[in-house]
């Protein structure tokens, strides 16, 4: 089945072709599962109690919430 | 302590001093360019701005005093250069 064939199969609006991309779907089960388009999301930042400039420069951001080192 | 002993002394606390300001310059310029960043987004914060606005005149204290007493840290920075050319005397960040 061609990608545009089941995105016609679920009503929705075919797709631009992308060059170098195939827009055959290959699935080596045959039947089609269910897919739909990756959704990113962003939650809007509230700014609260910050670092100080030393605690800032130290933790590598300003804001406490964004604080996220790397174990190891 | 001899004299000897005592210069050493005084170019170490001098050293430090400089080290002092440059970690300060460095800790208010992160702080003004995260809070840059959060103003683009945000606009209408009035307590980041306030934040802004305190801090930028606080660096530029720092980067005066630093031009000043210890040498440049921009091209065509604050302060003009003594004899010789001053450029190359400074502290490179990974010297720091």
């Amino acid at each position: 089945m061609y990608f545009n064939q089941y995105r016609q199969s679920l009503n929705y609006p075919p797709a631009p072709n992308m060059p170098g991309i195939p827009n055959k779907l290959s699935y080596p089960g045959g039947a089609m599962p269910p897919l739909q388009l990756a959704r990113a999301y962003v939650p809007w930042q509230h700014m609260g109690q910050v670092f100080s400039p030393a605690e800032a420069l130290a933790h590598g951001t300003l804001f406490p919430e964004l604080v996220s080192p790397y174990p190891g | 302590m001899d004299n000897k002993q005592e210069d050493k002394v005084k170019t170490e606390n001098v050293y430090n001093q400089q080290m002092q300001l440059l970690l300060k310059i460095q800790e208010l310029e992160f702080t003004a360019i995260e809070l840059n960043l959060y103003l683009d987004t945000h606009p209408d914060d009035q307590q980041a701005l306030n934040l802004y606005n305190s801090v930028v005149p606080q660096l530029r204290k720092c980067i005066e005093a630093y031009e000043q007493y210890c040498g440049p840290l921009f091209h065509f920075g604050m302060a003009t250069s003594q004899y010789p050319w001053q450029w190359i005397n400074s502290p490179w960040p990974w010297e720091m």
